[in-house]
């Protein structure tokens, strides 16, 4: 029977019902088999009013939504190149640069490539950078702000998991720092190989471009230095940065009217309704799933085959890869690591550097294909086959993956800062 | 007169849905104003609203259930498309007017699932916060996994009607 509905499931899954629909039926499912009523459900689902956090994932959804109509991400390519241009590839570095920026403050990829992309494409193809190198670093770049404040799917890692988010974000910054030098050094190294000529600095140019953004420029200085000097937490910093980005945007660049508010607060808020529902659907069925006492079954089939915590850690990165290729990265969070941090934690993988090693994994398994949704955007967005992102990302994800068994295999990167003195 | 009744409920879920688009703005519109206001209160007075935050979290829990049900209404949920991209037309379309049926009638039990939590929370008389019940908050679920069923299965029948058809438009 457990095992019937649980194909059944997959199945439905798989044929595309909302993620929504199919992790309540479980949890719905799972409580009438053990026969505890279903009003359960909704007590879990009650949660998501008692999580202080959750109030920084409408606030920055917003903001990032509101960003993404402006001029801002113009405003923001144009202080980059004028500060980073002259060196050899330096405009792909100022992509790498700000679409990491970008996707931490909108905390999706797929916004990025869509927001970003139309900018910084032309103006690679207009330096003659080869074709296939521009499109799979503007498809790929994307998913290197996960790591940094005020990234949503961090966010969800620390509610889900009850990690300190403050710790999760001191966390990422090595390992961001990591992906952002590799990918640069790649992009260096093609500008110097393709000769392009590298544009010279005028001083003129960069006081004119950080003039143009400056009342946009102190935002991400002071949501940074707020959340790590632990001046704010999470869910103030977020509400700092929609008040301050429409006052910025709507009343002082008068780049979003007034009057498409109330459009960009909809569309926020369906991105914002699709993942929480999950949340607490999957609340849910995690609660069944630790009261069963899944994660221990597991973890002693597991031991019988795996004994090492590299080869676990190895199966885990490939695992995740698959996931995060099949799955969008805020339900692969809320269904996946419920799951699996208890066993992590087993293997004696500190939380928070699991955290890190989920959201890189996730973050490269959108841009993998055959699947991986963010090559699908970019085909979408650039209006280019699939099958040519493909081969266009291809020397991007080799970087990112070795970035990803850096990380993985070396747990200092991540948790040296946040415990002084090393793990 | 079939027509006419068709008419009048077009224009009544037009209202719904107008309606429930002004809740959601006005309710996230309210949040970034206290969210905003706490903070500077905190910062300026040392202060803030006593029952401030967990006001905020309850908007939270609206936003999340309203802005499920406009997902619902665009067809954005979240889901594996693995499969069904790569389907022809009038496939995908009856594989999602299956879909959809399944979505309603596991709305049909979330509903039921909540009028009992209702009911519980009304007998126990709990708060939410200040003189609010928790019950009279959690109306939001029914009528939040209502409206998601209802959209559901009108999806269901529009696609069904289609496949059945065996044409696109």
């Amino acid at each position: 029977m457990i095992f019937l509905s649980g194909i059944l499931t997959v199945a439905l899954a798989l044929l595309g019902t909302p993620l929504f629909i199919i992790i309540s039926a479980s949890a719905l499912l799972s409580f009438y088999l053990v026969g505890i009523d279903s009003s359960i459900v909704v007590i879990e689902m009650y949660r998501l009013a008692k999580t202080p956090m959750l109030i920084a994932i409408p606030l920055f959804a917003f903001a990032g939504y509101v960003l993404a109509e402006s001029q801002a991400p113009s405003r923001l390519v144009r202080v980059s190149r004028a500060v980073l241009g002259w060196l050899p590839g330096g405009l792909a570095v100022v992509v790498i640069l700000a679409c990491t920026l970008f996707t931490a403050f909108t905390g999706a990829s797929g916004v990025t490539i869509i927001a970003l992309g139309g900018l910084l494409l032309p103006a690679l193809l207009s330096e003659k950078y080869p074709e296939k190198f521009s499109l799979g670093l503007v498809t790929t770049a994307g998913s290197l702000g996960l790591l940094l404040p005020p990234s949503l799917p961090l966010i969800l890692y620390g509610v889900v998991t009850q990690t300190s988010i403050d710790q999760l974000f001191i966390a990422g910054i090595v390992p961001s720092a990591l992906l952002v030098l590799l990918l640069s050094l790649f992009s260096v190294y093609k500008g110097v190989e393709t000769q392009i000529p590298s544009s010279r600095i005028t001083v003129r140019e960069v006081i004119n471009a950080i003039r143009a953004a400056k009342w946009e420029l102190p935002l991400p200085a002071v949501i940074l230095a707020g959340i790590y000097s632990g001046f704010f937490a999470i869910s103030e910093a977020a509400a700092i940065t929609a008040f301050c980005v429409v006052v910025v945007e709507v009343a002082i660049y008068r780049d979003v009217r007034l009057g498409d508010l109330p459009r960009i607060m909809q569309k926020s808020m369906v991105l914002v309704g699709g993942i929480l529902i999950i949340l607490g659907a999957a609340l849910a069925l995690t609660n069944y799933i630790i009261d069963a006492e899944v994660p221990m079954k597991l973890l002693n089939f597991l031991k019988v085959h795996i004994e090492s915590r590299l080869v676990f850690l190895i199966m885990l990165n490939i695992f995740l890869l698959v996931v995060g290729c099949m799955i969008d990265i805020f339900s692969a969070l809320v269904v996946v690591v419920p799951l699996i941090s208890p066993i992590a934690q087993a293997y004696g993988i500190h939380p928070v550097h699991l955290g890190i090693i989920f959201l890189v994994n996730l973050g490269i398994g959108y841009s993998t294909p055959p699947v991986g949704m963010n090559l699908f955007i970019a085909s979408f967005r650039f209006e280019r086959p699939v099958l040519k992102l493909y081969m266009a990302s291809l020397p991007f994800l080799v970087i990112l993956l070795l970035a990803l068994i850096i990380i993985t295999y070396v747990p200092s990167l991540s948790l040296f800062l946040v415990k002084p003195g090393g793990p | 007169m079939i027509r006419a009744l068709s008419g009048c409920l077009k224009k009544g879920l037009w209202l719904f849905d107008k309606l429930e688009y002004l809740v959601l703005v006005f309710l996230l519109t309210v949040m970034i104003t206290l969210a905003f206001l706490q903070i500077f209160l905190r910062i300026f007075f040392a202060t803030g609203i006593l029952w401030g935050d967990p006001f905020l979290r309850h908007l939270v829990l609206w936003i999340a259930l309203l802005g499920a049900a406009m997902a619902t209404k665009e067809g954005k949920h979240i889901n594996i498309d693995v499969i069904s991209r790569t389907l022809p037309d009038r496939g995908k379309v009856a594989i999602q007017a299956f879909t959809d049926l399944f979505s309603t009638c596991v709305c049909v039990f979330l509903i039921q699932a909540s009028l009992k939590f209702i009911r519980d929370e009304y007998q126990a008389g709990t708060f939410a916060f200040l003189n609010i019940p928790t019950w009279a908050v959690a109306v939001i679920f029914p009528i939040a996994f209502g409206l998601i069923a209802l959209r559901f299965a009108m999806s269901g029948l529009r696609n069904g009607t289609i496949a059945i058809r065996g044409s696109a438009r």
